[in-house]
C-alpha cells in the first residue's frame, strides 16, 4: 500500500510537471502541413470529378442498356405476328397491281425457298387457293418469316383472335392483312 | 485541459467545413502543445517534426469525427501520441526487447529527492534517458493517462509486460533523478 502511494505520488509529480507543456514548432512545418492539405484537397476534388464521370458513364450505359432491353421486350411479343408482314404486305400490293398468274409459277420458287413453298402450300390448303403474283416478294422473304406465314395461315389462329393481346389487334397491318390478301378462286 | 468554449466550437465547426482560415487558427492555438508532445515521444526534433506534420493532417482529415462533448485538446493530444507511437513502432520495433535487458532494477527512493524542485527540462532529460521501451510505457501511462490495456494494444505487447515495464521505468527514473539531486547538492 505504501509502495502504491509512493508510485501514485511520483506519477502525480511527473504529470504535474508536464501539464502545460508547449514548444513552439518551426515555421516551415505550418507551410508543409497546409501544402500537404491543399494537395490532398486537389487530389480529392479530382477523385470526385473522376467518380462523377464514371457514374455518369455508367448511368448512360445503363440507360442505353435499359432502352435496348425495353425495345427487345416490346418487339418480342409481336414477333410471331409481324413475321407475316414481309410476305403479306408485298403480296397484297402486287396482287392488286398485277395480273393474276397461274399457281404453277410458285413452283419455280419452291426450289429456292422450300419453306416459302411450304408456307404457300399450307396457305393454299387452308384458303382453297392463293395467287402469288410477285416472285420478288417471295424471294425477298426470309425463311423464318415464311414459317410464320404457315402458322398464321391456320384458321384457328384467326378465329381465336379474341385471345390475342389487345396490342395485336391494334397492329392492323400484320394481324388482319393476311385474309385480305387471299383471293379465292371460284 | 481547457474547457470547450463557444468560440472554439465555432472554429471547429468551420474546420469541419474545410475552412482553411479556421484550420490555421486551430493550428496557431494548439501547435505548441502538439509539438511538445511529439518531442517528448521522439526525443528528436527532426522526428518530432515528422510526427507533428502527420498528426495535423490526421486532425484536419478526421475533424468531422470529433464530438464537441469531448475535450478538443485531449483529442488532439491523443492523435499526436498515437502518431508518435506509430512512428516509434515503425522505427524501433526491433529494439524493444533489448530494452528489457538494458535496465537494472534500482531501489525506490523517491523520498530522497522528492523535495528537490526539478525543472521541467531536467525531468524531460531524465525521462529521455529511459530505455525506449520503458520510456514509451512510462510516458503513455504517467503523463498521458493511458491504461495498461491501451498501452499493450498500442505497442503490441502483453498487458503484464506493460505493467512490469512501468514499474521498472519508475525505478529507473527515480534512480536517475536521485543521481541528479546528488549532483545538485554537491554543486
Amino acid at each position: 500500500m505504501q509502495k502504491k502511494m509512493k508510485n501514485e505520488e511520483f506519477d502525480h509529480y511527473i504529470q504535474s510537471q508536464f501539464a502545460d507543456e508547449a514548444i513552439t514548432p518551426p515555421q516551415q512545418i505550418e507551410g508543409a502541413i497546409f501544402a500537404a492539405m491543399a494537395k490532398n484537397s486537389r487530389r480529392k476534388k479530382l477523385g470526385v470529378i473522376g467518380t462523377g464521370i464514371l457514374v455518369l458513364g455508367a448511368l448512360a450505359y445503363g440507360v442505353n442498356g435499359t432502352m435496348n432491353t425495353t425495345r427487345v421486350v416490346t418487339e418480342t411479343p409481336p414477333v410471331a405476328v409481324p413475321v407475316a408482314a414481309p410476305v403479306a404486305m408485298p403480296v397484297t400490293l402486287e396482287v392488286l397491281d398485277q395480273e393474276e398468274q397461274p399457281i404453277q409459277k410458285q413452283e419455280v420458287h419452291d426450289d429456292v425457298l422450300p419453306a416459302a413453298a411450304a408456307a404457300a402450300a399450307a396457305a393454299a390448303a387452308a384458303s382453297a387457293s392463293i395467287v402469288l403474283e410477285d416472285s420478288d416478294a417471295v424471294e425477298n422473304a426470309r425463311p423464318d418469316n415464311l414459317e410464320a406465314v404457315a402458322s398464321r395461315s391456320v384458321q384457328p389462329v384467326v378465329s381465336n383472335s379474341q385471345e390475342l393481346p389487345a396490342i395485336l389487334h391494334e397492329t392492323d397491318s400484320e394481324v388482319w392483312v393476311m385474309p385480305a390478301t387471299v383471293r379465292v378462286k371460284e | 485541459m481547457r474547457a470547450m468554449e463557444a468560440a472554439d466550437i465555432h472554429i471547429i465547426e468551420r474546420c469541419k467545413k474545410g475552412d482553411s482560415n479556421a484550420q490555421r487558427q486551430v493550428y496557431a492555438r494548439y501547435s505548441s502543445m502538439m509539438f511538445a508532445v511529439a518531442i517528448r515521444y521522439t526525443n528528436a526534433r527532426v522526428d518530432a517534426e515528422d510526427v507533428m506534420q502527420e498528426a495535423w493532417i490526421k486532425v484536419f482529415r478526421h475533424i468531422k469525427s470529433f464530438s464537441e462533448h469531448n475535450s478538443f485538446e485531449g483529442w488532439l493530444r491523443r492523435i499526436v501520441v498515437n502518431t508518435a507511437i506509430t512512428h516509434y513502432r515503425r522505427n524501433q520495433k526491433h529494439q524493444f526487447q533489448l530494452d528489457i535487458e538494458e535496465v537494472h532494477a534500482t531501489p525506490n527512493d523517491f523520498e530522497a529527492f522528492k523535495e528537490i524542485d526539478f525543472t521541467k527540462d531536467e525531468l524531460a532529460k531524465a525521462i529521455a534517458q529511459l530505455p525506449k521501451g520503458y520510456g514509451m510505457v512510462f510516458k503513455l501511462y504517467v503523463i498521458d493517462g493511458f491504461k495498461h490495456k491501451e498501452i499493450a494494444e498500442q505497442l503490441g505487447i502483453d498487458l503484464n509486460t506493460s505493467k512490469s515495464q512501468l514499474s521498472r521505468a519508475r525505478r529507473y527514473l527515480q534512480d536517475v533523478l536521485h543521481a541528479m539531486s546528488q549532483r545538485a547538492k554537491k554543486e
